[in-house]
């Protein structure tokens, strides 16, 4: 089918939203799979490059003055060759040229003394990167290294669990009104799938072992440790406030004993999910995919929680006992949430 | 779900119409689920996590070796659960999400209980045959199932007891081609063949016709066939006419079948990546041998142009899909 007789068309014609010859000049976006090929192929096209730019140049690029300025030059490239539209050559070729230059900003800035100073200087270039660069995928990995730049700064100030907390809020409120953007939707939707991809592997960092939470402690240069309440209340606030904002979305009125319910099953799911976070976070992607039909995100979810419930058994931080009844609870609150929901929906069945 | 909110996106990306009168075209899009739509999925969702964090509750529960219950109370508790699972399945609704749920839970416990057998009396069995018969006793609920999430467990199960199996006796196919053979063949044998097998069933299957699960094992097949090309031709003793010759096989029948035959966007991406990897790898691997820093160079142009090239082969396919 194509998009001219889709009944989307159709209705939008039916009101004036566009009309017949509009068909011509639009074009169906590529699947999440041609954009993965496209990013696999750029970054290892990338790693080539680096390397020639290394080797090559290396008698250059000793002095950190020179690398700076060729990875300043490199970076402008890539961004005039991304400015070209719809071009799959330029794109790769662009991304290519832009890993490189960030890799030689990088190796600039890892000279500084102050470990605060890099991760800062990292998360204000790779936002800007993500402001500018005209490309959904270097957008899209450019927010990735923005979160976890801005992570280590937090971590180094003394708060490593605050940004994956906070993140929660961020992500789904965007997940929920990507939309309202709709004359940036391109860049907008790059940073949405970023920050969906970093909520998730900051929060299920049982997925690399304890490596991330313990290294982002290691960072710490302050001896001023902000408390482990404020980053888990701030979990189960964002949690809650995914719901409130699924309950307003879909036009549920919030003084009614349905929509009290559904907030208080949030509030218990963030209680008992305090120390195993990946599941509350899978289940709020899960939730806010579902909301816009977004199968994308509804598959990452699935996978993340999967993933994440089978490595929850290697986390060392808890023994099996606890974990197993940290288990059991939240098995018995869903059932029990599943069983009230029914009673629920039948008691309005019935009204 | 996912084709209407495509053609929403590309509207929006494309027509200021769209954008200026975005309410009005998300609305007709359809891509808010309804009410009903939301309760039928609210319900499988806290279904499925309950039963499968239930399951997973009680294997954490045995692995913890608790020393204050008896064995005779923890072998009690599991197998009341298992029982409690069968009677759930018995008592609601045959083929409904509650009955796959129930199904689910209990082919997860009857893995606690076996594992705990074995932890218990010490069988002297070997991990794999865990997986193995964990496996074959499930396999009469899968089949009264008919439900995907458990087919491939029994598809997990067993190709974790092939990669066991290999560990602890080496691969049997060893003892008939001359050489040591990686437990990798086996792994793509099997896959493939249970690829082609949920193909074809699903012919006739509506229930096997889930497409998220035909990938899957499309992926495992390909990622096991391009591991086996790229091990053979990073090997020293040089590529094996085998292992390529199975790779090409391989990616000629999927072209065939889903280009040829019917197109199916994700099996021709994932078979450009398989090829893109391999040719950057057989050409890199002679050039970086005997190169200088240019083959870098010319390694990058060469990913590029075949990244290009396969983008914009897929881009036409995909409009050719939709004409």
């Amino acid at each position: 089918m194509t998009i001219k007789t889709s009944e989307l068309w159709l209705k939008l014609e039916a009101k004036g939203i566009v009309q017949a010859d509009d068909v011509k000049h639009i074009v169906v976006i590529s699947p999440w799979y041609i954009k993965v090929l496209l990013a696999i192929s750029g970054w290892l096209g990338a790693l080539f490059l680096l390397c020639f730019v290394f080797i090559a140049l290396f008698w250059f690029i000793e002095s950190l003055a020179a690398s700076l300025f060729v990875s300043v030059v490199l970076i402008f490239i890539a961004y005039r060759i991304l400015l070209r539209p719809n071009n799959e050559f330029y794109e790769h070729l662009g991304l290519a040229i832009s890993i490189s230059g960030q890799v030689l900003f990088i190796w600039v800035i890892s000279d500084w003394e102050s470990s605060l100073m890099i991760s800062l200087t990292l998360a204000i270039f790779q936002g800007l990167l993500t402001y500018f660069m005209p490309s959904f995928l270097h957008r899209f990995f450019s927010t990735i290294f923005t979160a976890g730049a801005l992570a280590a700064s937090l971590a180094i100030l003394g708060a490593p669990q605050l940004m994956a907390s906070g993140l929660i809020f961020v992500t789904a409120w965007l997940c929920l009104n990507e939309f309202s953007f709709a004359k940036q939707y391109q860049r907008v939707s790059a940073v949405m799938y970023g920050l969906v991809v970093s909520t998730l592997l900051l929060n299920c960092n049982a997925l690399f072992g304890t490596d991330v939470d313990s290294s982002l402690h290691r960072l710490s240069e302050t001896a001023m440790q902000m408390p482990g309440w404020v980053s888990n209340a701030i979990y189960i606030i964002a949690l809650v406030f995914t719901v409130w904002q699924l309950l307003v979305a879909n036009h549920v009125a919030l003084n009614t004993g349905f929509s009290k319910l559904v907030l208080l099953f949030a509030l218990l799911l963030g209680l008992v999910t305090l120390n195993a976070p990946g599941i509350g976070v899978c289940l709020v992607i899960l939730l806010v995919g579902f909301a816009h039909s977004n199968r994308v995100l509804v598959g990452l979810a699935i996978c993340s929680l999967v993933v994440y419930s089978s490595t929850y058994y290697f986390m060392m931080e808890e023994t099996l006992l606890y974990k197993s009844g940290l288990l059991l609870v939240v098995a018995a609150l869903m059932l029990l949430g599943r069983f009230l929901l029914n009673s629920t929906l039948l008691q309005l069945k019935d009204k | 779900m996912g084709s209407q909110r495509n053609e929403l996106l590309s509207l929006i990306e494309q027509h200021r119409g769209v954008q200026d009168n975005i309410t009005d075209a998300v609305k007709m899009s359809g891509i808010l689920p309804q009410p009903t739509a939301w309760a039928s999925f609210i319900n499988s969702l806290l279904l499925w996590v309950g039963c499968i964090t239930l399951g997973l509750s009680f294997i954490f529960f045995l692995a913890h070796n608790w020393s204050h219950m008896s064995r005779l109370v923890k072998f009690a508790l599991v197998e009341l659960a298992l029982v409690l699972a069968i009677l759930a399945y018995l008592k609601v609704q045959i083929y409904s999400v509650s009955s796959s749920g129930a199904l689910m839970l209990g082919a997860i416990l009857l893995g606690a209980l076996m594992a705990f057998f074995g932890q218990t009396y010490q069988t002297g069995a070997d991990p794999w045959q865990l997986f193995f018969y964990w496996a074959m006793l499930i396999t009469p609920w899968a089949l009264i199932s008919r439900f995907v999430a458990i087919w491939l467990m029994w598809l997990v199960l067993l190709n974790l007891s092939i990669g066991l199996y290999c560990d602890v006796n080496g691969n049997p196919l060893s003892s008939i081609v001359e050489g040591r053979v990686s437990v990798v063949w086996l792994i793509f044998g099997f896959n493939t063949f249970s690829f082609v097998v949920w193909v074809g069933l699903s012919q006739k299957l509506q229930w096997l016709q889930k497409q998220w699960a035909i990938r899957l094992l499309a992926t495992v097949a390909g990622i096991s066939i391009t591991s086996l090309a790229l091990g053979y031709i990073l090997a020293s003793s040089g590529p094996s006419v085998l292992a390529l010759a199975v790779w090409a096989v391989f990616l000629s029948s999927l072209y065939y079948v889903y280009r040829v035959r019917a197109i199916d966007l994700f099996m021709l991406a994932g078979s450009c990546l398989s090829v893109i990897v391999v040719i950057v790898t057989f050409i890199g691997k002679e050039v970086l041998d005997h190169g200088d820093e240019f083959a870098f160079l010319l390694l990058s142009g060469l990913v590029i142009g075949l990244g290009t090239g396969a983008a914009f082969w897929l881009k036409q396919v995909q409009q050719e899909a939709q004409l």
